[in-house]
């Protein structure tokens, strides 16, 4: 009894301790820009030594080293020498290293709705354009190994907006954040989300948007494409005519079909939002009669049913660890999901779709090994390899291998023991996250809260003092709640 | 005279056409006495408030100190204008003996100041779409014909590029809180929608339309302004926005390249349709007519440069309230940048400081110094007062000079910098010879506390000034009026009231649940979205003011219900963020 209640404690402070630095340490980040901690050496050296090295890709290696230069990984080793007698040296003794935490379904960081609800075809809107790279919950998700996502548009429309494939470079500029070779993708929705965004419930002066079932969601999606190959077909005659004829004029640009044709010559990947088995052989069998290819199906909690033939298709499954029930469609999931789709050879990742999941993605993989058995090394590719690959950017990120970008976290424990915290987080060599800076600065920003107030309100000449000072009333809540930007799962 | 008014609105509206034959009409029964009787009062009417027989032609300002604004202040000069133009400045002036002699003695005259970005002089959106000509019913009869006529035409959305300010700007009382402050020429926008129309810079004084345009249009004002979650049409989200500024820009193009081709050949092509919209962008992508965006965040401003480079469009950016974080990007282009002075102000209802993150106090304390920031990078910008009172505007210039900005910077930007964004250097901005006599002679430095504003000249022509009305609420600077002041004894809003919202989508339910705790007023507002609850409330009067946060689709929005409670019944408006403002109307039923 005493054992339990002392583990209790100790998890009450964990989880104390981490909502607290993720609070403060964003902040950190946020205006400071590049901290210390983010600055490389000069010649772009760092050696991590005495690590236990999980590499995603060939197995785990036991006190290893990793020489990072220029952002990559240059060698890796049992006993590396840096060529630069300034590199910084990271001893890893007892730790754990593993590829940066690659999250194949996010919403972190989009300014605005996520969803441009108005219509059911939306493909001509950007994530791209609007990523906040303010939002508390970029650090938040470094500080959980996050480095990279795949940031979808929300899932109220058929064919929804154009998806960003970003590496989390906070203080960065925003340009330099876009994966510049990941292959452009765009989301696509099934089931109860888009034919539920149909306006009914809105007042009657609204107009009722088409479509309200699964019918309608496929004849949608067709439809789409139907226009798309027409539109293709009159820039090729344009193309063609230009030359002899000097009064043709190009096309009228339609951004919406531009992307839709970008899919059709297998030039933008289709991540579909999905659920029950049937709509995801919709899907599958429309693409084979209109022509494109289902790169990825997500959520896809019946996936475990229709395997083969995603399998058939080389579609991939990006699903959730344990999550069902929610809501009708999700009544037949199963937590042996991803362990299944694997078994049938399907790429399968375990995603978050959620600001606040994303920090703990390790943690889903452990559970494919609880629930399905899978080996380790196979739960961590979930997170790191494999979406990696149904994102196209296998060959910069996913493993720990030379030549590829040195993406890398460094865990206290074991990455799938519920007892690891993620201490530093790396992009291409450089620290985004520290932990022990972390706690270094959460002092400094306290100083900092507590003298801007003063300030205000010196200059506002008194006023009521803070309930922090005033020991009779409860202590202030958590001052920065996440902003709550998860669309329908 | 009724012929002329007939023929020239008749032109712009068929249906009203049939109406006012009917007026005309019935004026032709009456008798010619009543009709002599009726034009002598329009003639005076007309005339009255600018029938200032005994203004003279010439002034002179003598013996003060002047800040002429072109690199030189005279310790002690005159400025003397005739017919509103300056036509001598200088330490010895002769003075025309027609003059009338202001002492200027211990006074200091500036260049009038010229507000970046404001919509001084255009009616608010909400009147623009009520039915034209529909006196007697007034707003009440405006919302009802709104609501009748289901949700309001896409431009209020979208908005329209067509729509220029020099055809809609009127003089009115709006004016006079600017001049009062030495405001005394503005940047004037529609502001409806995302192409929201065509600015004007405007003088703040003249007795009709056609004497306020300085120059136009200055630019193309586009807003990231999303429609709202109303279940709205398309855009309705901050990407679908910058999809549809591109798209239609791309149309832009096609039309162009489709009206040359018509235009070359003829014979054989049928010919495109006239699309005023699209018509109206081509000054914009052929780089004659600079888009003004509008973009306080640097996620915006970017945004905004990224749709400038596509369509190599010459962009300004007005509010830019965290352009200092891009300072560098802004100078490396040359963009110029309207710098708005609202300041993120601390909620009036924040009861503790320890519930704010550390963010905002962040940027309530370094937006201040952003000023200082763009200068220092060599950043040229103006000033604009959003949506701040125009007492409130010089305030907080002065706070930006607080903040490190220098004086001579902040005069420069309040004056000649503004005045060369809109090509109007040879007109305003500076104290010469031959510059427009728009004029403020102050008690002192004008970027001091305690400086009085004492004489203000448009146009060469002396304004009246009143004192700004210290109680009156923000907003002044948007060409909405003033609102009311409170009247009678505190009412008591206890109980449970019947909204009907004014969406642009329709009319929408709302249920608003107050209570009262001495001058503490709370309960929730209940829309179709769910309950919140309200967050502050005080009544003063019979007018209410309650703050709220909703959530819209993921989205926290910030609401404001401001109302006048008249017995069981309520009206006022519910302002929603950037989202906009939409009109109430409630009872309260026993």
């Amino acid at each position: 009894m005493k054992k339990i209640s002392a583990i209790l404690s100790f998890l009450l402070t964990l989880a104390m301790v981490a909502s607290v630095f993720a609070q403060t340490g964003s902040n950190a980040k946020l205006v400071t820009g590049a901290s210390s901690a983010v600055a490389a050496p000069p010649s772009g050296e760092t050696l991590i030594k005495n690590a236990t090295i999980m590499t995603a890709s060939h197995g785990t290696i036991n006190n290893g080293s990793i020489l990072i230069r220029n952002g990559k990984i240059a060698e890796i080793g049992p006993n590396l020498k840096p060529r630069d007698p300034n590199a910084r040296i990271i001893d890893a003794t007892g730790k754990y290293v593993t590829p940066g935490i690659i999250d194949c379904h996010s919403h972190t960081g989009v300014d605005g709705n996520v969803n441009e609800g108005s219509l059911s075809v939306t493909a001509m809107v950007r994530i791209r354009d609007v990523m906040d790279p303010y939002s508390p919950s970029i650090y938040r998700g470094l500080a959980g190994g996050t480095t990279t996502s795949n940031v979808l548009h929300g899932s109220a429309n058929s064919i929804g907006g154009q998806n960003a494939v970003v590496k989390w470079k906070v203080g960065k500029p925003i340009d330099e954040w876009f994966v510049p070779d990941a292959p452009p993708g765009i989301k696509f929705a099934l089931g109860e989300n888009p034919k539920r965004s149909n306006n009914q419930g809105l007042p009657a002066t609204t107009a009722r948007r088409y479509p309200a079932t699964r019918m309608g969601v496929e004849e949608t999606i067709r439809e789409a494409f139907i226009k798309a190959k027409d539109y293709m077909r009159e820039w090729q005659e344009y193309d063609a005519k230009k030359s002899k004829d000097k009064n043709a004029i190009a096309p009228r640009r339609d951004l919406m079909l531009d992307a839709l044709v970008e899919i059709l010559q297998g030039k933008r990947m289709v991540h579909s939002h999905s659920y029950r088995d049937d709509e995801i052989l919709m899907l599958l069998n429309l693409s084979d009669e209109l022509g494109f290819h289902v790169q990825t199906l997500q959520h896809v909690l019946e996936g475990y049913k229709v395997a083969k033939e995603m399998a058939e298709h080389k579609t991939g499954g990006s699903t959730f660890s344990d999550w069902w029930a929610y809501k009708l469609e999700a009544y037949d999931a199963i937590p042996y999901n991803a362990a299944l789709m694997a078994s049938r050879g399907v790429i399968v990742s375990l995603n978050s779709d959620s600001d606040e999941l994303a920090r703990r993605l390790y943690l889903e993989a452990a559970k494919a090994m609880k629930y399905g058995g899978v080996a380790e090394e196979e739960a961590l590719r979930m997170v790191t390899l494999n979406p990696a690959i149904q994102l196209g950017i296998d060959k910069h990120v996913g493993s720990i291998d030379v030549g590829k970008d040195a993406d890398l976290v460094i865990f206290s424990l074991h990455p799938f023991s519920v007892y690891t915290v993620p201490e530093m987080t790396m992009i291409e060599g450089e620290v985004y996250f520290d932990r022990s800076e972390d706690i270094k600065r959460r002092e400094v920003l306290k100083r900092e809260k507590a003298d801007l107030i003063k300030r205000e309100r010196d200059q506002r000449g008194g006023g009521r003092p803070s309930r922090g000072e005033r020991p009779d009333e409860p202590q202030p809540r958590p001052n920065e709640s996440p902003r709550q930007n998860n669309p329908q799962p | 005279m009724a012929e002329t008014f007939r023929a020239r609105r008749g032109r712009s509206s068929p249906e009203r056409c049939a109406t006012l034959k009917g007026f005309a009409a019935s004026i032709k029964r009456l008798s010619v006495m009543f009709a002599m009787l009726t034009t002598a009062l329009l003639i005076l009417f007309a005339k009255a408030p600018v029938a200032r027989l005994d203004a003279p032609d010439a002034f002179a300002i003598k013996d003060a100190q002047i800040v002429t604004g072109a690199g030189k202040t005279l310790a002690k000069g005159t400025v003397v204008f005739r017919k509103g133009l300056i036509t001598d400045v200088g330490e010895n002036v002769k003075i025309p003996a027609d003059a009338r002699v202001i002492d200027g003695a211990g006074m200091t005259v500036y260049p009038g100041l010229i507000d970046g970005y404001t919509s001084l002089g255009l009616a608010a959106p909400t009147q623009a779409q009520a039915p034209a000509g529909g006196g007697g019913g007034g707003r009440q009869a405006a919302i009802a014909a709104a609501a009748a006529s289901g949700p309001p035409p896409p431009e209020a959305r979208l908005g329209d590029p067509s729509l220029a300010a020099a055809d809609q700007v009127k003089p009115g009382t709006s004016f006079e809180d600017p001049r009062s402050v030495g405001v005394t020429t503005a940047l004037s926008s529609p502001r409806q929608g995302i192409f929201a129309g065509q600015s004007a810079l405007i003088n703040l004084a003249g007795e009709d339309a056609s004497k306020l345009v300085l120059r136009s249009p200055i630019a193309l004002t586009v807003q990231f302004s999303a429609g709202g979650g109303f279940g709205g049409g398309y855009p309705s989200s901050l990407m679908g926005t910058v999809a549809y500024i591109r798209q239609s820009f791309y149309d832009a193009v096609h039309y162009r390249d489709e009206v040359e081709r018509y235009d070359r050949i003829k014979r054989g092509v049928n010919r495109p349709e006239h699309d005023k919209r699209l018509a109206a962008l081509q000054p914009a992508i052929k780089g004659d007519l600079p888009v003004l965006f509008v973009a306080n965040s640097d996620g915006d401003i970017r945004r905004a440069l990224m749709i400038a480079d596509e369509f190599k469009l010459k962009p300004i950016i007005a509010g830019a309230m965290y352009g200092y974080r891009i300072a560098d990007i802004l100078k490396a282009r040359k963009v110029p940048v309207i710098l708005s002075v609202d300041f993120p102000k601390r909620a009036a209802d924040q009861t503790d400081d320890e519930d704010e993150t550390l963010r905002e106090l962040r940027q309530r304390a370094e937006t201040p110094k952003g000023a200082a920031k763009l200068a220092q990078a060599g950043v040229k910008f103006a000033f604009s007062s959003g949506s701040l009172r125009p007492q409130d505007f010089i305030a907080n210039v002065q706070r930006a000079v607080e903040n490190g900005l220098s004086k001579d910077e902040a005069l420069r930007a309040l004056t000649i910098n503004a005045a060369e964004m809109f090509g109007a250097a040879d007109q305003i901005g500076t104290i010469e010879v031959g510059k427009i006599a728009n004029l403020v002679i102050a008690s002192g430095d004008l970027l001091s506390k305690d400086t009085r504003v004492r004489h203000v000249f448009i146009d060469g022509s002396q304004i009246e000034l009143k004192k700004p009305d210290a109680a009156a609420a923000r907003g002044g600077g948007m060409g909405g009026g003033r609102p009311g002041s409170p009247s009678g004894p505190a009412v008591d809003p206890s109980g449970t009231w019947s909204l009907v919202v004014q969406s642009p989508q329709g009319e929408i339910s709302a249920q608003l649940t107050l209570t009262k705790d001495g001058e503490q007023i709370g309960g929730t507002l209940g829309t179709p979205m769910g309950n919140v609850a309200i967050k502050s409330g005080r009544i003063n009067g019979n007018q209410i003011r309650l703050t709220t946060t909703v959530d819209m689709g993921g989205q926290s929005i910030d609401a404001i219900i401001s109302g006048t409670i008249e017995g069981d019944s309520m009206r006022g408006s519910i302002v929603m963020g950037e989202m906009g403002s939409f009109d109430f109307t409630g009872t309260r039923p026993r």
